[in-house]
């Protein structure tokens, strides 16, 4: 079990950097072609925040440090999760605006179209969150000491 | 055989009636406050030839007049001055029931701070200077496990000692510039017999510092005649 | 009775000299240090056991993550405020059109078809086109606040905020900004002192609230087309930017008394409760419908009948409303803005998000040959001025009636006069620096 935690931890900071650096690159608002990727800077931002955190937590937690380590691999847990929760959310209402509703600026639009990188995040922080509230119920147990 | 009465107050889950079920075992009548749905604890304790009548007061976080349980509060210590007032304060969480402390002290009330849950804060990691404490509040400070019944005694002895004493109430002194203030209203108040026999003048100055509505509805009620 | 309340307001105003803040707020603050100055010195050792908020409290107040963190989340509420809340606000939007066009159907005297369909049924729809946004941005706004986030904002922002003369709770009034005003103003409410109030207050309007953004894609459209984004950027920024201007000067020159110390007590962090959240929603968001509901209702039938009467008045121009104009145009000769801007900066009086619509009746053409008529009146230059001046000048009358509302008629009327000429001198300056730098 602990091994799965171990394997899942080093995943998770894994597949958050290229996210990192496809999000720091749709901060590359005015600096020439940026290929077909969404110009989000709060998008960007978001995701910067979260694969940050995730990375450095996640570093940090398996050098067993509570603060610093595993408190930044929670925060940006439920900091994804809540990116998804809004992911998912748009792709719904984008959904009515279609179908529903025909709005003409969303003729043509598929649900395809939204499955972006929040989403793929998002849906990652699932298991994150769950590995990171095992690790620290565990610790309770044991008291939290202030590093 | 002389009474003491004596008022608990505190905020809600510091042990305020584990407290009062123990000093008063089973000689207690469970009522209302008047005209309240809220329930009213009182009960007689025996003590060093005296008797302690002891009311327990419902659980608040601060004076303000927002909420009934604070009007009980405010109007029970004001009306029937208790002989001394019972503070029970949760060790592990001092900040937060100071307030309320402090408070208690500007109401004029003689205090005794029952410092309550000791041996959680100490399982917590707080350690405690209880002498400091009651140097710098002014007020003396019983340590108490109510729980195990640890400190108990002391409390009573505590209550006994400050009535024989005759100590006087104790309160915090602000600085200066509004002591200064707060000594002008005063004199004003003072000025009317009324109320200078029913209040205590310093805390009705501050409160309508404050801009307390309670504070001021009782001064009109009081100058209309009454 | 009468020298008591004569000492109590000379105490106060004494008081508030002094400490610059109202005793009602100072002494809880004195009473606070009282017993911190009491316990640090009592408490020999603090608890050692760290909760699930202090984890987490570790990463979102860090020094160098907070501030990101906070502009993520805000971020995701303004998301979640527009592009969720998109389907309802379209929907509302076609049912207005739809009953605009049936009035026109069904009721032949045009006089009354108008001042149904574009007086009362327009004016509503001004409304409640965006009443699904304010609703959202409410339920998001609740959410954070439950949950026990927000007041971590305010702490996180506090050290900063000092410098402009404002506590760290001003930073939410002016987030709420960004998505309306009004919303905005009336959540200055909950800043303790009287100062950082007003501050937050009246500055509030330089922030680009939603009802700006029209206007800024259509001219930045029209006129920078490779650069809209950026464009529309620089006008957010160039609003807080004088916001806190603003607050660093009239705190410095006109008020009296220092920023009020913070002392604060975060809570725990907690799951919000649906209900709870629901509720508050419902509650703020009524609210908001109703004080800027009538309002803006009134405002858009007046300006409806100013460009209607005189009776039988054939065009924008020949109606009060462009008597109007043209009376003011000279005022706004060196931006190059003719009668037609003049009048639709009136109508912005009213709500901002009109003033696209005014353009559009004013020349009589639908939206998108709007685009190209205005490119042939203006400059880029000008244009840009004009954006400026959307910005700054006069709250709408709604924000207006919020700011009467907290802090009375006085500063309401400052704000209106001080955001006047503060619109006029920028726009004045981007106009001389341009002019320079195109040269």
């Amino acid at each position: 079990m602990d091994l799965l935690c171990g394997i899942v931890r080093w995943f998770m900071p894994a597949r958050a950097l290229p996210d990192l650096v496809q999000t720091s690159l749709s901060f590359d608002l005015g600096r020439g072609r940026v290929p077909a990727i969404t110009l989000d800077p709060g998008m960007g931002l978001s995701l910067l925040v979260i694969g940050f955190s995730l990375l450095y937590g996640g570093l940090g937690s398996l050098k067993g440090k509570l603060k610093g380590g595993e408190s930044f691999f929670l925060a940006g847990s439920i900091l994804a999760l809540i990116l998804l929760v809004l992911q998912v959310l748009i792709l719904f209402a984008n959904g009515v605006e279609t179908y529903a509703l025909r709005i003409e600026d969303f003729s043509g639009w598929t649900p395809l179209e939204d499955l972006n990188e929040g989403l793929v995040l998002g849906l990652l922080a699932i298991p994150t969150l769950s590995s990171s509230a095992k690790r620290l119920r565990s610790l309770r147990k044991t008291g939290y000491q202030k590093d | 055989m002389k009474r003491i009465r004596v008022a608990l107050a505190g905020n809600p889950n510091v042990g305020k009636s584990v407290i009062f079920n123990a000093l008063t075992g089973g000689r207690q009548h469970v009522g209302n406050w008047p005209g309240k749905t809220i329930e009213k604890k009182e009960g007689i304790c025996y003590h060093r030839g005296y008797e302690l009548y002891i009311v327990d007061l419902p659980g608040i976080y601060s004076l303000t007049t927002f909420s009934p349980e604070e009007l009980i509060a405010r109007d029970y210590i004001l009306n029937e001055k208790p002989d001394v007032v019972v503070n029970i304060v949760d060790a592990s969480n001092l900040r937060r029931n100071l307030y309320l402390s402090i408070q208690l002290m500007e109401l004029g009330a003689r205090l005794i701070i029952a410092l309550n849950k000791s041996d959680l804060a100490e399982s917590l990691g707080y350690e405690i200077d209880e002498k400091r404490l009651e140097k710098n509040l002014g007020v003396p400070v019983v340590p108490t496990v109510a729980t195990r019944k640890i400190g108990l005694q002391e409390l009573c002895d505590k209550i006994v000692e400050v009535v024989e004493r005759g100590a006087p109430p104790s309160s915090i002194t602000y600085p200066e510039i509004v002591e200064a203030e707060i000594e002008r209203i005063r004199k004003v108040l003072e000025k009317d017999p009324m109320i200078r026999e029913s209040y205590n003048t310093r805390w009705l100055a501050i409160k309508l510092l404050e801009g307390d509505e309670e504070a001021e509805r009782r001064i009109l009620a009081k100058l209309k005649g009454g | 009775m009468e020298e008591l309340r004569k000492v109590l307001n000379e105490a106060k105003n004494r008081l508030i000299e002094s400490f610059g803040l109202e005793p009602d707020v100072l002494l809880p603050d004195i009473r606070y240090r009282v017993i911190e100055e009491i316990v640090s010195t009592s408490i020999i050792r603090e608890k050692v056991e760290l909760t699930l908020t202090d984890v987490i409290d570790d990463a979102i107040l860090n020094k160098y993550l907070g501030i990101p963190v906070f502009l993520s989340l805000a971020w995701m509420m303004f998301q979640f405020t527009f592009s969720v809340a998109a389907p309802i606000v379209d929907a509302v939007d076609m049912f207005f059109s739809w009953i605009g066009e049936i009035i026109g159907e069904y009721i032949s005297n045009s006089f009354l078809a108008s001042f149904l369909a574009d007086g009362i049924v327009g004016g509503l729809g001004t409304i409640l086109v965006f009443v699904p946004n304010i609703f959202f941005l409410f339920l998001a706004l609740s959410a954070l606040e439950d949950s026990g986030y927000l007041a971590r904002v305010a702490f996180i922002f506090d050290r900063l905020m000092r410098k402009f003369r404002l506590s760290g709770r001003s930073i939410i009034p002016h987030l709420i900004g960004f998505g309306c005003n009004v919303p905005g103003v009336m959540a200055t409410r909950t800043i303790a002192g009287e100062n950082e109030r007003i501050l937050t207050a009246i500055t509030n309007p330089l922030i680009s609230c939603s009802a700006r953004l029209p206007v800024y894609v259509l001219f930045a459209g029209v006129f920078f087309p490779d650069n809209s984004p950026t464009i529309i950027f620089s006008l957010y920024m160039l609003g807080i930017v004088l916001a806190f201007l603003i607050s660093f000067v009239v705190g410095r020159f006109f008020l009296k008394g220092k920023p009020s110390p913070l002392i604060m007590e975060l809570p725990e962090y907690s799951m919000p409760e649906t209900r709870t959240l629901l509720m508050h929603m419902w509650e703020r968001g009524i609210m908001f419908v109703k004080k800027a509901g009538t309002v803006i209702l009134a405002g858009v039938i007046a300006i409806w009948a100013l460009s209607n009467l005189p009776l039988g008045v054939k065009s924008v121009e020949e109606s009060y409303l462009g008597i109007l104009g043209h009376i003011m145009e000279p005022l706004f000769k060196p931006f190059g803005w003719d009668w037609r801007i003049a009048v639709s900066i009136v109508f912005g009086f009213v709500a901002k998000e009109i003033v696209v619509g005014a353009l559009g009746m004013i020349y009589g053409v639908e939206e998108e040959a709007l685009e190209h008529v205005i490119s042939q009146t203006m400059t880029p230059l000008s244009a840009y001025a004009f954006m400026t001046f959307v910005l700054i000048y006069v709250p709408c009358v709604a924000t207006l009636a919020a700011i009467k509302g907290e802090l009375g008629w006085k500063w309401a009327i400052f704000s209106a006069i001080y955001e006047v000429i503060l619109a006029y001198l920028v726009a004045l300056m981007i106009m001389v620096i341009g002019g320079v730098m195109l040269s």
